[in-house]
């Protein structure tokens, strides 16, 4: 399944061109075809028509512009929600140049993204693919606005990556900041840049793939990821069926206790039991525990990962008090915590 | 099982084969790759690592003097000269070490610099003489499409130790970008490619290569607002096209600047507007007003007042331009003017001292109106980029020490390592005049010789002319004949009849010549002969047969950037001891791009409404062992309205010329 889309690939981008000339025994067939430069022109060129730029409200170190992508003939257009669009002045600049107000009709939180509406008729949008238009491995290219560099009717910026692989996103970073519950796609075009968030991802067809999401930023290090919102999630989505709340699968839960430390977790995979965000007024919130501790031991064992800690803390009954040992930059801390209840919604 | 591979990142042709071995054992039998797609895609990485081979050498890292800090660049000629940014040399100075990829370090220095494009030509000077360079060829930059890949070449971080350069991959992100400058006009990113290959400080002058080995771009700069010096993902290169547009102004050891229409425009209306202009601008004195509607500007549709803004951003000052606009009545009107110069400091009016004290000369009121123009020139000559202008830019680009700026305390607190500055301010010279002159006639020379070169079999032992016999029309009518005897000693003799007047000029070695039969014979001066035409040709023609080319004149110096028969050319000017000058304009590629130096055109003005007519030359073939003209074009004006065609119809070899071949006539009979 993997290998099948880079062959089409292949195929349908690559070797056609080249393939009568190296026949006839020329080793450069680079040199000698129209397309010689590389297969993505016909791909950016499709993708740029069904791409828009968006304009809003600036409120502190927010853009107050971004990207969106037309996803159907009468104008609906997809989005990365932001500030950009709470001031209720959203323009939109269409793929022609020409300038129009949209009005925001839905937003998901869980997805972060936002359905816009303007009322000219978009004869050229992207139709979501049934099946995902790329797996591990293939070339995607994300078009944009980074930077704000294009302006009126100058195209979009477009990069190139690979998409990395598909994954559970549960980065809740600074909690209210980035409330991000799903799967995404990371990909390793660089588009976590001011503006270009909204954009689409398409593959070397010119088939949309995802939407590039709203920038995250670790605290401390300064990193940022580079991902997008699969497109079968925007379908969800744009239809309106997407479930009201999304529940933290990955997250550990304390069974009936509950301390109220929610770890960095990044597809399921075992990682370091760094914490993520330690949720208000937790008996965690309550020892002094903070963003970036990492859990080492509890009650005297190792807690060596997520794994580890999940093993530990998932059994607690409410009412009892346990060692916790953290690592702070380069002290090791020792708290004692008491579990609480677990909140039933 | 790790099989996420991709072609683009395949470091070998046997990595590729490895990565793709697996996939296909995988894959479903329908999927599976033929070994002739097999051959083909390990073809194409050949073809990408050739291409790399191919232009390797030419990669250049940038030095200062102290050999820290640094730039890219690369060659483009042969001779050593390389391009760079202007903010590579800002920074570096005058000269400097250069390192190629053969692991050695070469001594460079200056030739010219456009702070206004943030390009610059250096000389890599050669340890043995008659050295050739490797070189990287400049591309169509126009021809480049938003998709294609882009590979960036050059030494970000100053990381090679051995002088290898960087290699790095990406696609072209956007065309024809605008990005704007700092300071008044300086750096500033017109009609520009966005790339999203890693460009980072130290990348900075270095070339953007298409899969071809051609160089489309000289990468510059990049969207470092946010995030600190590194490469996020949008990084700039100066087009090729634009590069290309001031080689022969940076040649000439200029300061260059670039060019304006001294007009603005605005989208208004559904259409491109001309909001102010200076009414002393020479688009004005050609019929430019206010409320036109600009339609088009050097062939280019304008759809919008910002693509205007960097198409003409491209432009050397003095670069002839044709714009239509649209007036009142929907009359259009086409104009074809020089674009005036964009200064790099503010024209300052100070005001005309008055002295208390009437001088006895001063008493006559006559000559002031024509004073006041004069002086008010030297006001608006801008010295070069101030350091501290500098400096900002370098924050923004280039690869910088975290040396503590010793004159500005405050500066320190960003949290960015700061450049290290030369002890003085590199002398590049004053904006748009040449600083080396003697430079400026020794590349001159170099042109006009790689012309001779390369236009004749051999160079003549034995003392020759030819004689070109050449019929002339107007239109498809045949208005008379001319002959052209130029001798290889510099002698000349051109006769010609119009509509059935005849005229014979010539040079017999000491003097020059004009007879006619109603005023008979009289010696002219050489300025006079220049102005006809006809001798204007022969004088350009016979520099191919000179031992030293164009041997007669008195001085040859490059103008810089001029554009002659729709073309780029090389401003070539011979000045004679009277200093009457006569222009050559020669070509800088040919129709493919490719260098090559042919005679495009000659005349004695360079005027827009020039009254005596140049002559464009074109279609050249070899006959009795020298390139020569099929055809001449007489044109008048700037815009080359054409009057007269001129075939070639005949070529004969003289040895050992008879004299009087070249001396005037006596008496007046015809």
């Amino acid at each position: 399944m993997i290998a099948g889309p880079l062959i089409r690939f292949i195929r349908s981008q690559f070797v056609n061109s080249c393939l009568a000339i190296v026949v006839i025994g020329s080793g450069f067939c680079l040199a000698q075809e129209p397309t010689d430069n590389g297969p993505f022109a016909d791909a950016v060129a499709a993708a740029q028509k069904r791409v828009v730029k968006i304009y809003g409200a600036t409120i502190g170190r927010s853009p107050g512009y971004a990207t969106g992508i037309i996803v159907s003939p009468d104008g609906q257009i997809i989005t990365a929600s932001g500030v950009h669009l709470s001031e209720g002045n959203v323009r939109v600049t269409m793929p022609d140049g020409s300038l129009q107000q949209a009005e925001v009709v839905r937003r998901s939180p869980s997805l972060q993204t936002a359905l816009l509406k303007v009322s000219v008729p978009t004869p050229d949008f992207f139709a979501i693919p049934e099946q995902p238009a790329a797996s591990k491995g293939d070339w995607v290219l994300a078009v944009s606005n980074a930077f704000k560099v294009a302006e009126g009717a100058e195209p979009l910026s477009v990069n190139i990556g690979v998409l990395s692989l598909r994954v559970r996103l549960d980065a809740r970073r600074g909690y209210n900041d980035f409330p991000y519950e799903d799967d995404v796609y990371l990909i390793d075009a660089i588009t976590s840049n001011p503006g270009a968030a909204g954009g689409a991802v398409v593959n070397a067809q010119g088939e949309l793939v995802g939407l590039v999401g709203k920038v995250i930023e670790g605290k401390t290090t300064g990193t940022r990821l580079n991902y997008a919102v699969p497109a079968d999630l925007l379908q969800r989505f744009i239809r309106g069926d997407e479930p009201m709340t999304a529940v933290a699968e990955t997250t550990p839960r304390g069974g009936k206790g509950e301390l109220g430390i929610r770890l960095f977790a990044l597809g399921g995979r075992k990682s370091p039991a760094y914490i993520d965000r330690v949720l208000p007024g937790s008996p965690a919130a309550e020892a002094g525990l903070k963003t970036d501790d990492l859990v080492v031991s509890i009650n005297g064992e190792v807690v060596r990962d997520s794994g580890d800690f999940r093993r530990l803390t998932d059994t607690l009954p409410a009412g009892v008090e346990i060692t916790l040992e953290v690592k702070r930059k380069n002290d090791l801390l020792s708290v004692r915590i008491k579990t609480a209840a677990v909140k039933t919604p | 099982m790790n099989i996420s591979c991709s072609l683009g990142r395949f470091r070998t042709p046997v990595a590729a084969g490895l990565c793709l071995a697996l996939v296909a054992s995988l894959a479903p039998a329908a999927d599976e790759l033929t070994p002739g797609e097999l051959a083909a895609i390990r073809a194409a990485e050949e073809a990408r690592i050739a291409a790399i081979d191919s232009v390797y050498g030419a990669v250049v890292a940038i030095y200062g003097n102290d050999r820290k800090g640094g730039g890219s660049g690369v060659l483009y000629d042969p001779a050593g000269y390389a391009l760079t940014n202007h903010h590579v040399v800002a920074a570096a100075g005058v000269d400097g070490w250069a390192g190629l990829a053969d692991g050695q370090l070469y001594r460079w220095k200056i030739i010219g610099t456009d702070p206004g494009g943030d390009v610059a030509i250096i000389q890599l000077i050669a340890k043995e003489k008659g050295k050739k360079f490797p070189i990287a060829p400049l591309a169509d930059s126009e021809r480049v499409r938003v998709g294609d890949w882009a590979m960036a070449m050059g030494n970000p971080f100053v990381l090679a130790e051995d002088q290898r350069p960087t290699v790095t991959l990406g696609i072209v992100s956007g065309v024809h970008r605008y990005q704007a400058g700092s300071g008044m006009n300086q750096l500033v990113y017109g009609n520009c490619i966005q790339v999203d290959s890693s460009i980072n400080p130290g990348n900075s002058g270095g070339p953007l290569f298409n899969l071809h080995g051609e160089v489309i771009g000289i990468n510059g700069r990049g969207s470092f607002e946010e995030r600190g010096r590194v490469n996020v993902g949008l990084g700039y290169a100066i087009s090729s096209n634009q590069v290309r547009n001031f080689i022969p102004e940076l040649l000439s050891t200029k300061m260059a600047q670039h060019g304006t229409l001294d007009a603005q425009f605005g989208n208004r209306q559904g259409g491109v507007i001309c909001q102010s202009v200076n009414l002393d601008s020479p688009a004005a004195k050609a019929g430019l007003e206010l409320s036109n509607r600009l339609i088009s500007f050097e062939g280019v549709k304008i759809a919008d007042a910002n693509q205007f803004t960097s198409l003409v951003s491209i432009y050397p000052a003095g670069w002839p331009v044709t714009f239509t606009v649209e007036k009142e009545g929907k009359k259009q009107q086409t104009i074809t003017v020089r674009l005036t110069a964009l200064p790099y400091e503010p024209i300052v009016k100070v005001e005309q001292p008055k002295p208390e004290e009437k001088k006895p000369e001063e008493k006559k009121p006559e000559e002031k109106p024509t004073e006041k123009p004069q002086e008010k020139k030297p006001e608006e000559k801008p010295a070069e980029p101030t350091a501290q202008e500098d400096k900002g830019e370098e924050r923004k680009d280039e690869k910088k020490e975290d040396d503590k700026p010793t004159d500005k305390p405050e500066l320190p607190k960003i949290p960015l390592p700061q450049i290290k500055l030369p002890g003085q301010k590199p002398n590049f010279g004053q904006a748009g005049e040449i600083r080396d002159q003697k430079l400026n006639e020794s590349i001159a020379r170099e042109l006009a010789s790689r012309w001779q070169e390369t236009a004749r079999d051999a160079q003549p032992q034995e003392e020759m002319a030819l004689f070109l016999y050449s019929r002339m029309y107007r239109g498809e009518a045949n208005v008379g004949p001319q002959a052209l005897t130029i001798s290889n000693d510099g002698r000349i003799a051109a006769h010609y009849m119009i509509d059935g007047n005849a005229v014979h000029l010539g040079f017999d070695g000491t003097v020059y010549w004009l007879y006619t039969p109603e005023k008979g014979g009289q010696e002219i001066t050489a300025a006079k002969a220049h102005r006809d035409p006809h001798f204007a040709q022969a004088v350009a023609l016979s520099g191919m047969l000179n031992k030293d080319v164009w041997q007669q004149a008195g001085k040859i110096a490059l103008d810089g950037s001029d554009k002659a028969a729709g073309r780029l050319a090389y401003r070539v000017s011979l000045t004679d001891a009277a200093s009457e000058q006569l222009f050559l304009w020669l070509s800088v590629t040919n129709e493919q791009l490719h260098p090559e130096i042919k005679v495009l055109k000659s005349g004695v003005g360079v005027d827009d409404d020039e009254p005596i007519p140049s002559t464009i030359y074109r279609q050249w073939k070899r006959e009795a062992g020298f390139d020569l003209p099929s055809e001449r074009i007489l044109v008048k004006k700037l815009a080359e309205e054409q009057m007269l065609r001129i075939e070639l119809v005949e070529v004969q070899k003289l040895v050992n010329p008879a004299p009087k071949l070249f001396q005037m006539r006596k008496g007046t009979e015809e």
